[in-house]
């Protein structure tokens, strides 16, 4: 960029001087013509004049072309340099920042599939105990539900023998008591009575 | 239905004026006839607890009936008691009143329940060995009750002495049943 401007900053000394020799050309040609004619005639073509004012004008129309051609054209070529230079650095970094995010994905995908894989075992761990468990209840019921099976048949057997039991024994003493009431009479009552009165013990 | 709560006030206000006057014989025995006179009548009884006969007519037939019997302290309670609507506690009041003087002179209640009537010198024995055994006064009331077969059956406080069949046979019930229900 600093070259450009230098390049710039030397254009108008340059075309200026061209122009000047352009007018000192002219002169010397004036100034010469004598000479100039004499050295044709000698046979050599040599205007020193405008010679001079060929080489100013070159100056000038070198710079004027280079003002307006060469350089927009080489500040366009370095712009497009430039441009691509960027580009390019853009899409390093592109790529390598799509690496990176390669890498990232690679690394999550590989520590998604560890989580996967140790949540499975996880599960299939749980669903195995869940398993143990499920059965070790069930045969815990079955053998509480066999239990209170025997305990129930055992409950019944016991009550209904002791209802047989107290049956027989309300039966006995139903008899019992209707022997008693038969064979109860005045006198028998009366020793009964006067049994109790004789060994009852009487609390204060 | 009888509201204790109210017969034992009632009974309490009069036991304290009879004690005060030295009269508790004497109203236990007017309570005792109109009480019997209640029970031995149903229509006196249904007339005066019947609502719809009027405290005029209760209180002439309380004057006209008992008036010449009973003495002013129980006529009195008893108007007291009619005109408060409560002609239907004479009865509990009654009993709270015995109850309340068995208290005052330390006497037991013993209600002795025969299969068939006793004599009187069984009455006797049995009332002079209360009497001997508790050292206090009893008194008796004397129930039959075919029910007990034979023997007799003492009921005194808290406690009960059976010398019945009824009782014997029933104690013989339970000791089988306790033998047959402790049987493997």
């Amino acid at each position: 960029m600093s070259n450009t401007n230098q390049k710039s900053n030397m254009a108008a000394p340059i075309a200026i001087a061209g122009l000047a020799l352009i007018g000192v050309g002219f002169f010397i040609h004036t100034a010469t013509k004598e000479l100039t004619e004499t050295l044709a005639q000698k046979g050599i073509p040599l205007d020193l004049g405008m010679s001079v004012s060929m080489i100013g004008l070159f100056m000038f129309v070198f710079k004027v072309v280079q003002g307006y051609f060469i350089t927009p054209l080489g500040n366009a070529i370095d712009e497009r340099n430039s441009n691509l230079e960027h580009t390019f650095v853009e899409a390093e970094s592109l790529r390598s920042e799509m690496q990176k995010m390669r890498s990232d994905y690679e690394a999550k995908l590989a520590q998604t599939e560890a989580d996967a894989r140790s949540q499975i075992q996880a599960e299939v761990k749980k669903a195995q105990e869940l398993r143990t468990s499920i059965m070790a209840e069930a045969s815990k019921n079955a053998d509480s539900l066999v239990q209170r099976a025997q305990d129930e048949i055992a409950s019944e057997k016991a009550k209904a023998l002791t209802e047989i039991r107290t049956h027989v024994v309300d039966l006995t003493m139903q008899a019992a008591t209707k022997v008693v009431g038969e064979n109860m009479d005045n006198d028998r009552n009366r020793r009964l009575v006067q049994e109790f009165i004789d060994t009852v013990e009487v609390r204060a | 239905m009888h509201d204790t709560r109210v017969a034992k006030r009632y009974a309490r206000a009069l036991f304290s004026a009879a004690t005060a006057g030295d009269m508790v014989g004497a109203v236990e025995s007017d309570l005792n006839t109109i009480v019997a006179a209640l029970n031995s009548d149903p229509r006196l009884a249904t007339f005066m607890i019947a609502p719809q006969s009027s405290r005029d007519a209760k209180h002439a037939l309380l004057t006209s009936a008992f008036g010449d019997r009973a003495t002013a302290l129980t006529l009195q309670i008893l108007r007291v008691m009619l005109n408060k609507g409560r002609e239907s506690e004479i009865t509990a009041v009654r009993d709270e009143f015995v109850v309340l003087r068995r208290e005052m002179e330390g006497v037991i209640l013993a209600v002795i329940t025969s299969a068939g009537p006793l004599d009187e010198g069984q009455q006797i024995a049995i009332q002079s060995k209360l009497t001997q055994k508790l050292n206090k006064k009893v008194e008796t009331e004397f129930r039959v009750d075919p029910f007990l077969i034979g023997g007799v059956r003492v009921a005194y406080g808290d406690y009960v002495l059976d010398g019945s069949v009824r009782g014997t046979l029933n104690s013989m019930r339970e000791r089988l049943r306790h033998d047959v229900l402790i049987q493997p």
